[in-house]
């Protein structure tokens, strides 16, 4: 079976340990974690977990009701790749002195990245994508010294007005 | 109300007359409230946690509620993992109960503080750190409710000293509203059994009509279902025989023509001939584990398979299945069984003739005087001990041979670790499976090694004076692991030739426990009913040879 990136969506309960219960379900399984990201929904009691994973439409079932089982985690939702919309937030720190500054600024204007602090040896670019033009950007800046860097991983919605409350796969 | 006298209040209001454990710091308030209730309930404190948490299993295996198990912190919690380990892969439901310390003094590596919740995330159904009263409610009041619902499993309450300790206002309204767990709530909730699908039936319905061959694989799920009576109902419409895991075994009648046995390494020709001819597996509450075959590979060979399982992730988890049907044995079996005119009445394509067909072909020794057969052991046995047993083993070649050899039916409880083969789970497992079923003759058969890795629970059977039948099959060997040192080592038996000097029956009395050596089948029988007779514990060492399958 063809392995694939799956985004899958998984709203639990907003409480101390949960991500541990899933994050550790995912590694005793097996399953790769290629992206994560968790916050808050506008329930409060309620948080929601993106993650994306690679593999099979077998593995991905079994994620769906192993994780299914945990009591913290209320609803599934697999998002389809042509109908969803995702982002992820990058903050890039690049060495940059006087001389290499307006070469670095020229790359984030294409990339259309946000230089969000400026120092006479340093800057910090902000990037909003859907994962690849992160990578894409990075690869822009190596050459100049990429001090550090920080991803939020992806997150990600249904468009229009389809929405996690119309899964099928509900485990209250 | 503390919130260790609310635990126990809250135990009792569910039903819980027993519960096991051990105590120490952490749990001083909790067994202080075991004290003042202990003419309500009782507490059986065993030689070493592991003890208390097979003992909780066992009691839970036989009585269908939760086992209750307690352990303070550190030490204490780590002593339980292989027992709560051994609960999750058996679906056990047990509530296990540890103390940790105060709630201030949590992640500071305190005096025996361990992350037992973190340590047990992968074992446990669910668990609870509970570090306030309102957590305390929380999982006090929903703990049996998760065990029990849809698979069952065991749950951790993990509970900070000073919330056992401390006084809350807010306990005596929680007692008085908490209603307790009736089983009929087991069919509704998303997290529960659910209903068969129309469709998934039809499904199955659909390929048992094509089969020629079809071939039931009967698992715990079964008898934790009830459905055993749906069960063979089901085989005898769809002329199909059953063969059944180590967790199913027990579920029909040894003198059923479509009853085939164990399967696995120890499976009967019957049963083996069964697998490799069928062309149609039926899973009902069966996990398929590697122990029982290699599913994927029948199934890429061409057979069919339809799973039906309580747990929706056990579908399509080892390989693809043509068709299943997510619900309780039970109700599927129903749902099947009302829309099954279609294979109503087929004639089976295989039955065997006699009980014997189920054993596997192992050679029969020449064994020297003073040794008796394992199959002449288990005869002996019987005849002693009588019908309707509970009959519980250790782990190793002797387990094998116990669910293979010894005639176990509907009236019969088999008791057995499965998923996690946990050696040292048998004393246990039987304390706790006896005092659920105290009217039943309770046998247990443990191997050398195994009984030695346990025989400190032998104090605990003397000290709540129950009577036990322990039949140790002194081989003189880890004969399981010397069988595949056999097989795969060039017989270099690494380990494995146990060179035990003790004296079993003298290690027996010792502990106020009546130690026999047998040395034929008649003694054997005579021992257990003097034993039965005399409702008194006893420990009978026999020497045998135990050997693997030679067609394996
Ligand atoms: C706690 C534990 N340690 C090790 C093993 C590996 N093991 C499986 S069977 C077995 C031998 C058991 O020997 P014995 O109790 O004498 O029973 P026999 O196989 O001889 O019947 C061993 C060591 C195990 N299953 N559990």
């Amino acid at each position: 079976m063809t392995k694939t990136m799956k985004t899958i969506s998984i709203l639990v309960d907003n409480e101390a340990g949960v991500l541990a219960r899933v994050t550790n379900l995912f590694s005793r399984r097996g399953y790769n974690i290629d992206s994560l990201a968790v916050g808050t929904t506008d329930d409060p009691a309620i948080s929601r977990i993106t993650v994306r994973v690679d593999c099979d439409s077998r593995v991905l079932e079994q994620i769906i009701f192993q994780v299914g089982k945990l009591v913290c985690v209320h609803k599934v939702k697999v998002l389809d790749d042509s109908m969803r919309v995702s982002r992820e937030l990058t903050l890039i720190k690049v060495k940059a002195d006087e001389a290499s500054r307006g070469g670095i600024i020229d790359i984030a204007q294409v990339f259309r990245a946000r230089i969000i602090d400026l120092t006479p040896d340093a800057l910090t670019i902000e990037l909003t994508g859907d994962g690849e033009k992160t990578d894409a950007l990075l690869d822009m800046l190596r050459p100049y010294g990429v001090i550090e860097m920080a991803r939020t991983g992806i997150v990600a919605l249904d468009r229009g007005s389809e929405s996690i409350a119309d899964s099928p796969y509900v485990f209250d | 109300m503390n919130g260790a006298e609310f635990i126990v209040r809250i135990l009792i209001k569910s039903g819980s007359r027993t519960v096991f454990g051990y105590p120490g710091g952490t749990v001083l308030s909790l067994y202080d409230s075991l004290y003042r209730h202990r003419s309500e309930i009782r507490h059986v404190r065993t030689s070493h946690e592991q003890g208390s948490a097979h003992a909780a299993d066992g009691f839970a295996r036989m009585s269908g509620k939760p086992g209750v198990c307690i352990a303070t912190s550190g030490p204490g919690a780590t002593n339980l993992v292989t027992g709560i380990a051994n609960a999750f892969m058996d679906s056990v439901p047990v509530i296990f109960i540890t103390g940790n310390v105060e709630h201030s003094l949590i992640g500071t590596d305190s005096f025996q503080e361990v992350d037992i919740v973190g340590m047990t995330l992968g074992i446990t159904k669910h668990s609870w750190a509970v570090r306030s009263p309102d957590m305390l409610i929380d999982a006090m009041t929903s703990a049996e409710r998760i065990c029990m619902t849809g698979r069952r499993g065991p749950v951790l309450v993990d509970v900070a000293k000073d919330v056992l300790d401390c006084d809350s206002p807010d306990y005596t309204d929680a007692l008085e509203m908490f209603e307790p767990f009736s089983q009929t709530e087991t069919a509704c909730g998303a997290k529960t059994e659910t209903a068969p699908d129309e469709e998934e039936i039809s499904g199955v319905l659909g390929l048992i009509a094509e089969s020629k061959k079809p071939l039931v694989i009967c698992g715990g799920g079964v008898r934790q279902a009830g459905a055993g009576e749906e069960l063979i109902e089901f085989a005898r419409s769809a002329g199909a025989p059953v063969c059944q895991t180590l967790m199913g075994i027990g579920t029909l009648e040894p003198d059923e023509p479509l009853n085939l046995g164990l399967m696995g390494a120890m499976a009967g020709k019957a049963a083996k001939k069964a697998l490799n001819e069928c062309d149609l597996i039926i899973a009902v509450g069966a996990r398929l584990g590697n122990k029982v075959a290699d599913i994927s590979g029948l199934v890429s060979g061409g057979k069919k398979l339809v799973q039906i399982d309580a747990d929706r992730a056990e579908i399509n988890k080892i390989v693809k299945a043509d068709a299943y049907i997510a619900s309780d044995a039970k109700m599927a079996l129903r749902g099947i069984l009302a829309r099954s005119g279609g294979i109503a009445g087929r004639k089976p394509w295989l039955t065997r003739d006699s009980f014997a067909e189920n054993v596997s072909g192992v050679q029969k020794h020449d064994l020297k005087k003073g040794f008796v057969d394992p199959e002449d052991i288990f005869a002996a046995v019987k005849k002693g001990a009588g019908n309707s047993l509970t009959v519980a083993s250790d782990v190793g070649l002797h387990q094998l041979y116990t669910a293979s050899h010894f005639p176990l039916g509907p009236a019969d409880r088999f008791i057995s670790s499965g998923g996690l083969g946990t050696m040292g789970f048998g004393i246990g497992a039987s304390i706790g499976a006896k005092i659920a079923g105290p009217e039943r003759t309770t046998v247990l058969f443990a191997g050398d090694g195994g009984f030695m890795m346990s025989m400190n629970e032998l104090a605990t059977v003397a000290a709540e004076k129950l009577p036990l039948i322990i039949i140790v099959m002194r081989n003189g060997e880890l004969g399981m692991v010397r069988e595949m040192q056999r097989k795969y080592c060039g017989r270099r038996y690494s380990q494995t030739k146990l060179g035990l000097k003790v004296n079993i029956p003298r290690l027996c009395s010792s502990f106020g426990i009546d130690g026999v050596r047998a040395r034929t089948a008649v003694e054997i029988e005579q021992a257990v009913k003097d034993a039965v007779c005399e409702n008194r514990a006893v420990v009978i060492e026999v020497r045998t040879v135990l050997r693997g399958a030679e067609n394996d």
